[in-house]
């Protein structure tokens, strides 16, 4: 069973890149729900005084806390959707790129401590178990191996 | 209104509810892909995600393949109540899915120590019992020769090549990925002790010096992460190897060395490499004490007395002086329950 | 004359890795339904109950009822030398004061028996009285797991209390307070991952951390475990061990601060 990426990826450049929120919130549903840009983006405001680039707003009355997030370097946005799960070759079709989203708290101040911040810790270390280990450091280890079990029989 | 969220729930359609307009509700997802299967040489090839055995889960998980030669594994990175705003549209699912950088010979590893270790086998020949095509997929065309030559003897014969599970130079491999991963560990200053420690709060010059940054922990947290990877006992042989003790063992010596400190203090810095030795002393003895490790001299013979002796008169391990302690308060079982 | 074998070793490794923390010795008890092992712990504030049945054994003769008090830990040595897939045999005579474990390769080219000195343990056997559980709780295993794991790094004590909300674990301590709640899950791909709860009355327990993590040391056995609780009555902790029996843990509740 495979799902296919099905977009041509020369093409990814060629849209006006989206905007994309990170919300604090669980919503049930989705599609189009309203003019963002009216009844949201309009809304946010700098907050200096909770730090460089902290951004506010609010959503439905609660509280939000945010900054402006880039997407981790080496990597691209991209926003897939299923054409349809129920098919026996399942496709993600390209809705579009962002390079930048705005990351937003509820009434907690974005930091280092956040769990999205501590995940992309993972993909440095993700990176460096993929390294591929030198025949010269394995040779080396091996015989540092034998020389301990010497030294402790 | 909103539904609780629950760890394990995706929203489903309800099969009673009146057929939607399909159009743009499809489920979105939000993706960050390494900009490395993002390279159009061949504008007709597609990346795909396909289904592999993870030794880690002990199950198939997602990764994402291009060119037949190239795979990433597919995280999935969620918190409870998150929910993405994409242009104008609402999308219920707040996970971001990102590729990261895999070294499929850890996904080999599972079916050399499966297939390969008592004989020689060709890649072909491991498959042929696999239940799909995915295991023969994954053995020919996205683990290296380079990769395998690191866990495996190869041994060609004409145009067959012959693979033999070889377990110290696995051991040997994976120590050195470990190390690879405690040095990242060390350079993102991500936190291995065993307590919580806020990100948030910068450390003194002082502090640092006193919190001895204790080795073992970059070393545990590094071999537990690469013991994702990893079967369970495979991950248990590479802790042993490595020769992690066990937290409950690290709770006992961090108690002591936290004495020490206290008695020390006010001490110039020089003394800290003495502290640290003495530490080790103890750490040692007392990991031989207890029944941790399996003693290899025929003395601690498995045959037992025919009767045990009282626990007064021996002395307890730190895991038995562990669950004493937290026996403390709890009432007795034996005033539930009446002998029979 | 006994003897039970079992197709998988590690089922059998899995099962004494779940108990040897707790009991540093114990009594199999053996009669033609099965194996059966009861034993406190140490400090008198668990039980453990292992039942393994008969039908479950890929062979199983038990003669006379027979009792073998063995050192877990020893066991659990031998055990380790048994591949993952060997088949498992145990075989003991009437009377006897050893017992024989052997293992046989799935190949059957390689044969290991290792014979081991049974103890005598003067265990008197607990009567655990049918009990009408205010609450059920069935969830992942693995979940149960966690919690434990992470709220341990708070505090001692655990408390678990279960509303029609659902079940929420508590502990606070000098580092500050965690609470996990888990509501019953509405609809899930897999059975296995769904969380129940059957709740008649609500309840609210306080219990050692560390003996519940001690209990996790079976999540291996099973994808998933049932809490059942009610009031001033032990804790069940229950993994089922599949086709085979089933591992409980009875764990006391800690005592209240207005009792005496």
């Amino acid at each position: 069973m495979s799902i296919t990426l099905d977009f041509d990826v020369q093409q990814l450049d060629n849209k006006r890149p989206m905007h994309l929120h990170y919300l604090p919130a669980k919503i049930v549903g989705d599609g189009e729900c309203t003019d963002v840009d009216k009844h949201f983006n309009n809304y946010t405001r700098q907050a200096p005084e909770f730090g460089n680039g902290v951004l506010t707003n609010a959503l439905r009355g609660y509280p939000l806390l945010g900054q402006q997030e880039s997407v981790p370097k080496g990597y691209k946005g991209l926003v897939l959707q299923e054409t349809d799960p129920n098919q026996a070759e399942r496709q993600l079709r390209l809705t579009g790129t962002f390079q930048n989203f705005t990351y937003w708290n509820y009434d907690k101040v974005p930091s280092k401590s956040d769990g999205y911040q501590q995940a992309l810790v993972m993909l440095d270390v993700a990176e460096a178990l993929a390294e591929p280990v030198s025949e010269e450091a394995l040779e080396e280890e091996m015989k540092l191996q034998k020389q301990a079990k010497k030294e402790n029989a | 209104m909103n539904k609780k969220a629950t760890r394990s729930t995706k929203p489903k359609p309800d099969p009673d509810a009146a057929p939607q307009k399909q159009a743009v509700c499809a489920v979105k997802k939000v993706f960050f892909i390494a900009d490395n299967l993002l390279q159009a040489e061949d504008g007709a090839d597609r990346m795909r995600l396909e289904r592999f055995y993870h030794p880690g889960k002990g199950q198939p998980a997602w990764f994402i393949t291009h060119h037949d030669c190239q795979i990433m594994e597919m995280l999935e990175y969620g918190e409870p109540r998150r929910s993405w705003l994409l242009n104008n549209e609402v999308c219920s699912n707040g996970r971001t899915y990102m590729t990261t950088p895999l070294d499929a010979t850890l996904l080999a590893l599972h079916h050399l120590r499966k297939h390969c270790s008592q004989r020689a086998m060709s890649l072909d020949s491991i498959s042929v019992d696999a239940s799909d095509a995915s295991t023969n997929r994954l053995l020919t065309k996205f683990v290296t020769a380079a990769g395998l030559k690191c866990v495996a003897d190869v041994k060609a014969s004409g145009d067959l090549v012959f693979y033999k599970y070889n377990p110290q130079r696995t051991l040997a491999w994976l120590t050195l990925k470990t190390r690879g991963v405690v040095a990242v560990l060390k350079a993102k200053q991500v936190h291995c002790g065993l307590g919580a420690k806020s990100q948030n709060y910068v450390r003194s010059e002082k502090l640092v010096s006193e919190n001895d940054v204790n080795e073992m922990d970059y070393l545990r947290m590094a071999c537990d992460y690469v013991g994702r990877y990893l079967d369970a006992d495979l991950h248990e042989e590479l802790t042993r190897y490595l020769q992690i003790p066990s937290e409950i063992q690290a709770l006992v010596e961090e108690k002591s060395s936290a004495q020490k400190r206290k008695s020390q203090q006010g001490q110039p810095s020089a003394n800290s490499k003495k502290i640290k030795l003495a530490n080790g002393e103890d750490a040692a003895s007392q990991l031989r004490n207890s029944s941790l490790l399996d003693s290899d001299d025929g003395k601690d013979s498995i045959t037992s007395p025919p009767t045990p002796a009282p626990l007064k008169e021996r002395t307890m391990t730190a895991k038995e002086k562990a669950l004493a302690k937290g026996a403390k308060g709890s009432k007795s079982i034996a005033s539930f329950f009446k002998a029979k | 004359m006994f003897e039970a074998r079992l197709g998988q070793a590690t089922i059998l490794k899995k099962i004494l890795d779940a108990i040897k923390d707790l009991l540093n010795e114990g009594t199999f008890d053996c009669s033609d339904s099965g194996i059966q092992l009861q034993a406190m712990d140490n400090s008198h504030v668990s039980l453990v109950s292992l039942t393994l049945r008969s039908d479950g054994f890929d062979k199983f003769r038990c003669d006379r009822n027979l009792s073998m008090g063995m050192n877990l830990g020893s066991m659990a040595k031998i055990l380790k030398c048994a591949n993952n897939e060997d088949n498992v045999t145990m075989k003991a005579q009437d009377n006897a004061d050893t017992v024989t474990i052997m293992f046989e390769s799935a190949n059957q080219e390689k044969v290991s028996d290792y014979e081991m000195k049974l103890m005598n343990l003067d265990q008197e056997h607990l009567g655990i009285p049918e009990t009408d559980y205010s609450c059920v709780v069935r969830m992942p295993a693995m979940e149960f797991a966690r919690i434990c794991r992470d709220l341990a790094q708070f505090s001692e004590s655990v408390v678990i209390c279960c509303t029609k909300e659902g079940v929420k674990f508590s502990a606070s301590g000098d580092v500050g307070t965690a609470n996990i709640k888990l509501a019953q899950t509405g609809s899930v791909d897999k059975e296995e991952e769904a969380v129940i709860i059957d709740m008649q009355e609500p309840v609210t327990l306080t219990f050692a951390c560390r003996y519940l993590n001690a209990f996790t040391k079976a999540t291996p056995l099973s994808t998933q475990v049932q809490l059942s609780m009610c009031a001033d009555v032990p804790l069940v902790v229950e993994y089922a061990i599949k086709d085979l029996g089933h591992i409980r843990y009875y764990l006391a509740p800690k005592i209240e601060d207005n009792e005496t």
